[in-house]
């Protein structure tokens, strides 16, 4: 037996757990969709912002969030977000490995948020094409533009079919929905 | 407060680098990032590029502090990548900076380990001699 060959079998280990990876751009709200709706302390990687990013929040993430949401009684979801800014790419490599599901956020009242959702998309396009994903717009209630019909029209003359809601990253009910309609098109497809 | 510019704070920074690298020849590389992983300033002996490793810097510290956390083990002071081919080092300057550290010398992680220490302080004494 080589090295390189899995020499493991671990089926039935932790198969209830569900990783979900919460990715976009910096400020979308990946760590606070992620404290919102997690059952654990989270573990959280903030450290202080030296950038331009300080104009609007004070920390960024520079390796990972972790949280867990218990679905049901045998289902867990352990969530992870990435940090946001490109220079961290490396981390969105390591942390999409194994990931069943992909919620994408973007900020509505950043400058470009359709550039910055087919930044997200093509990164991910490839797990995206072997799992699911949806979208989450947040900063609709402080963002001057003209509301959801731009990213539907986007997303359907791009040809993505999954979901896309304006939600508020601050509001459980609002992460929830993301989350279970993802795990629902992981049941249709699993 | 007086912030600086990325300039300023490269000037500040790079003659501490320049000096412990001109005392000891098996550190090969040095760099100061930000938290945030915005390099700082760098000195190597070979010119590579760094830009990454930067960024993987702040993100390795963050999750040494993460873990040193979780166990409740105070503060964490290294953390040490030992390789086939040499050691890394990563270790806080102050709250904003981190100073990264490589040695490809055969049993150069001692001097790496005490010279990136006392790197590290000169620096975070320059910054605070200016800042506070
Ligand atoms: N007004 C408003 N604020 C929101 C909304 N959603 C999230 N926020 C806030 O926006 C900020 C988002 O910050 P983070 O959660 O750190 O963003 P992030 O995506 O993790 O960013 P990086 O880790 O830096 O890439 C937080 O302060 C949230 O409370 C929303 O819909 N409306
Ligand atoms: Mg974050």
């Amino acid at each position: 037996m080589t090295m390189t060959e899995n020499f493991l079998d671990l089926d039935g280990v932790e198969s209830s757990d569900i990783k979900i990876v919460f990715s976009g751009p910096v400020g979308a709200g990946k760590s606070q969709a992620i404290r919102t709706v997690s059952d654990i302390e989270v573990v959280q990687t903030d450290v202080v912002a030296t950038d331009e990013v300080q104009d609007s929040k004070e920390t960024t993430t520079v390796a990972m969030d972790y949280g867990e949401l218990q679905l049901d009684a045998d289902t867990t979801l352990a969530l992870y977000g990435t940090p946001g800014q490109e220079r961290f790419r490396f981390m969105w490599d390591i942390l999409i490995k194994g990931a069943l599901g992909v919620v994408l956020m973007v900020d509505d009242s950043a400058p470009d948020p359709l550039g910055d959702l087919e930044t997200y998309l093509q990164n991910f396009s490839h797990h995206i094409a072997q799992s699911t994903a949806v979208v989450g717009v947040t900063h609709t209630d402080v963002a001057a533009s003209s509301g959801m019909e731009k990213y539907y029209e986007y997303m359907e003359q791009k040809g993505y079919f999954f979901p896309i809601y304006p939600i508020d990253a601050r509001k459980a009910e609002d992460v929830n929905l993301l989350l279970q309609s993802l795990t629902a098109m992981l049941e249709i497809g699993g | 407060m007086t912030k600086l510019s990325v300039e300023q704070a490269a000037e500040i920074t790079r003659p501490c680098l320049l000096e412990t690298m001109d005392r000891y020849s098996a550190i090969d590389a040095m760099l100061v990032v930000s938290v945030d992983g915005h390099m700082i300033a760098n000195h190597m002996r070979e010119e590579k590029p760094m830009r990454r490793l930067a960024s993987m810097g702040s993100s390795l510290m963050s999750l040494g502090d993460t873990v040193t956390e979780e166990l409740n083990m105070g503060a964490c002071k290294n953390v040490v990548i030992e390789n086939d081919l040499g050691h890394v080092v990563f270790r806080h300057v102050n709250k904003i900076l981190v100073l990264v550290a490589v040695t490809q010398s055969p049993g150069g992680l001692g001097i790496l380990l005490s010279a990136s220490k006392s790197c590290a302080e000169n620096v975070a004494k320059n910054f605070s001699a200016l800042i506070s």
